[in-house]
């Protein structure tokens, strides 16, 4: 029985240890950590995202888009991710602040998303919004061969009734692709948040531990590692 | 204490648990195919919400683990309770009542997800209010296992109940904390995806690696009928995968934006746990070894013999993999998906179906239906899982090559991201057939355990019952 005892108490100290270790230490550090606020600009960063892209973002949580997509950008050195454009710098634990539920992924089956407003800026329209229609309508469009499915239920073909929506995107869709006569195809309120959400996406704010970067020149066979740090 | 008198005490949870996983196995499994075809044919069924990509996924591994992976932890850890203990289990129709709520849970928990519903946790993505209702029946479950482990007979504790203990207790914890932390009051940026490494690493180390290791050190003494060789050194590794275990999980975070000490710590405790992984080598692979030719032939060894060697596999892969050097290469690729499927399915799914095996003729009293589809069960899960683990580590390296090398040659720019997916184009047709394989072997298990519970049932239920006794009262 004192062995069952032990046995009982072994594992709830074990346990209890590695809760301890693992979440409330951090959970001290970097679960306490604060927003920068620059002198130059008077602001706080990370700033939170505007509203629609919040909501946004709850939209790319029900679809399951982190299962192709991470949010993290690797720091020069460990991959090629500076190399690939997927951002000016990167990722550092601040940036994720102000996030409900901070979807960094596990898997690349597309390209990481943290900075792709950026990216996408000023490409095809002001900020890209377009851009994001047609490749959420069809990936082929913008990008054929792309694995990524199409999600055209996020997309409403409706009757035009009297003036046709400035919204309309059929504009944008090849010939094979367009409504019946007198329709038009708008994106539904989720895709115009889904791509708030998208447009949102970019970590420019340099924190200084962002600027830090600690490549370690044993971890990353030289050369590449210094080119990508400056 | 007869064994057939504790045998018939676990035959109506044993059954219920067992049926309910091997239905949550064929969806689950079904669910797998949806997703791995859509990897290579984008457009197939996408207009239809409910059935993207994303949602399938999610869907897919919640079925796997909360349906397949617990139903039948639940059935195996109530029987091994009971037979190690020789005692009887009380009022088993509470654990079916227990049963019914966990796995109503499990089917809102996974309709939530299909309509949109799930929290995107890695691991806890049923809808918040789920969660409460598996840990309610959870607990009960839980409980009764435990009232079984003290009302034991034997006085000596196998190692078997150890691990039992262990994966029975510890998981309320680290779900509860989980649930606590990511969902009903979310920590702050980064802790997340740490708790939640540390709750999913907890989940497959301690409960299904609990239940696993349990059952194949009982049916390593069983089948071969000898004792378990090097038993002494069994406690070590049960405690060395105690005290460290826990700390392993962070390893996955290599090069994520989390402390880099907690990354570094997991990656020196997961040394630490080949040590026990050097443990069960020494315990299981020398007791099945001495099986003699008639043992060889048996289902259940068989079943045991590729979990074990998975279980050894997977555990030393898990550990390469932590390293910097190729987490740079091969994080973020297929052949995480390869580790996790030689992992859930190679070691956990094959010695559930190896204790199944052995476990449920005993408690109906019967032998299974049609001995044909049991052997074809096997064959198509262990081909199945093979074919699924290559081709999805050869799919993962392209990926890794693709996506984090750049090209031999001055100059030159890192592959467009769609060649490299086109580059794994035959892999994953490979991925999609072995899940067919898998749904194959599962439907034909599903049909032989449906067949035997129908057997069992019609010969229980008191219209056919009393026949018997009247006719040989007369
Ligand atoms: C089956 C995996 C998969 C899923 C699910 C998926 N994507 Fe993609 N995504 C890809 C692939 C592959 C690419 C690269 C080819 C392309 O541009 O289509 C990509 C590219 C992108 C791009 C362009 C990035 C760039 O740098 O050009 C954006 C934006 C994007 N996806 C957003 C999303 C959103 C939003 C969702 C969820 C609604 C989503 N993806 C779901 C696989 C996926």
């Amino acid at each position: 029985m004192n062995r069952i005892a032990l046995l009982f108490l072994g594992l709830f100290a074990a346990l209890a240890a590695s809760w301890t270790g693992v979440i409330l230490v951090n959970q001290g550090s970097v679960g306490r950590l604060a927003r920068v606020v620059d002198a130059n600009e008077g602001v706080a960063f990370p700033q939170p995202m505007p509203g629609l892209a919040q909501q946004g973002h709850l939209v790319y949580q029900d679809l399951g888009c982190a299962a192709c997509h991470t949010q993290q950008v690797r720091r020069p050195g460990f991959g090629i991710d500076d190399k690939r454009g997927w951002g000016e710098r990167h990722s550092v634990a601040r940036d994720y602040l102000l996030e409900p539920r901070v979807l960094i992924g596990a898997q690349r089956i597309g390209p990481d998303l943290r900075n792709v407003g950026q990216r996408k800026d000023g490409q095809e329209g002001r900020d890209g919004r377009e851009w994001h229609y047609r490749h959420l309508y069809d990936p082929q469009l913008t990008s054929p061969g792309s694995v990524m499915p199409p999600f055209r239920f996020l997309f409403e073909t409706r009757k035009i009734v009297g003036e046709p929506s400035p919204k309309a995107i059929q504009s944008l869709l090849p010939a094979s692709s367009q409504p019946p006569a007198g329709h038009e195809i708008v994106p539904t309120v989720r895709a115009e948040r889904l791509v708030s959400y998208l447009l949102s996406l970019k970590d420019s704010y340099a924190y200084p531990e962002a600027a830090n970067v600690y490549v370690a020149k044993s971890e990353s066979q030289g050369g590449t590692a210094a080119e990508g740090a400056k | 204490m007869e064994g057939a008198s504790i045998d018939a005490s676990v035959r109506l949870p044993g059954l219920y648990f067992a049926a309910a996983a091997a239905v949550w196995l064929v969806v689950g499994t079904a669910l797998s195919v949806i997703a791995a075809f859509k990897l290579h044919s984008p457009a197939f069924l996408a207009d239809c919400e409910w059935l993207t990509y994303g949602r399938v996924r999610a869907a897919e591994s919640a079925v796997l683990v909360y349906g397949w992976g617990f139903n039948a932890a639940f059935a195996i850890a109530v029987w091994l309770m009971a037979r190690l203990a020789q005692a009887e289990v009380r009022r088993p129709v509470t654990l079916v009542v227990s049963g019914v709520f966990w796995n109503v849970g499990v089917l809102l928990g996974t309709l939530g997800i299909l309509g949109g519903y799930g929290t995107a946790v890695e691991g806890l993505e049923f809808p918040a209010y789920v969660n409460m209702i598996l840990f309610a029946a959870y607990a009960w479950i839980a409980i009764w296992a435990l009232l079984t482990f003290r009302a034991r007979r034997s006085p000596h504790v196998f190692i078997s109940q150890w691990y039992l203990l262990l994966a029975l207790l510890w998981f309320p914890w680290v779900f509860s904390l989980a649930h606590l932390l990511l969902v009903v009051d979310p920590v702050q940026g980064v802790m997340q995806p740490l708790v939640q490494t540390w709750y999913s690493h907890s989940l497959f180390l301690f409960w299904f690696g609990g239940v696993g290791v349990a059952a194949l050190y009982y049916l390593a003494a069983k089948l071969t009928g000898r004792s378990i060789a090097h038993y002494h050194l069994s406690t070590l590794g049960f405690w060395l995968l105690v005290i460290f275990g826990g700390w392993a999980g962070p390893a996955r975070l290599v090069g994520a934006p989390v402390p880099a000490w907690v990354v570094s710590l997991g990656i020196a405790m997961s040394f630490v746990l080949l040590v026990v992984v050097c443990v069960w080598a020494c315990n299981l692979v020398p007791t099945l070894a001495r099986a003699s030719a008639a043992v060889r032939q048996d289902v259940s060894y068989r079943f045991a013999a590729v979990g074990v060697a998975a279980l050894l596999v997977a555990q030393v892969a898990s550990v390469l993999l932590s390293l910097r050097g190729v987490s740079e290469l091969l994080q973020f690729t297929f052949v995480q998906s390869a580790l996790a499927q030689l992992n859930h399915y190679g070691f956990f799914s094959m010695v559930a179906f190896g204790t199944l095996y052995v476990m449920l003729p005993r408690i109906t009293g019967r032998s299974w239906p049609v001995p044909s589809l049991v052997g074809f069960h096997f064959w198509s899960s262990l081909l199945g899982c093979l074919a699924s683990v290559v081709a999805l580590s050869i799919a993962g390296y392209k990926q890794g090559v693709g996506l984090n090398r750049l090209p031999a040659g001055e100059g030159a720019v890192p592959t467009p991201i769609i060649d490299v997916l086109q580059s794994l184009q035959p892999y994953l047709f490979t991925q999609t057939s072995a899940m067919v394989l898998l749904v194959a072997g599962h439907v034909a298990f599903l049909v032989n355990l449906g067949w035997m519970a129908a057997s069992c049932c019609s010969c229980c239920s008191p219209a056919s019952s009393s026949l018997p006794n009247a006719s040989k009262a007369a």
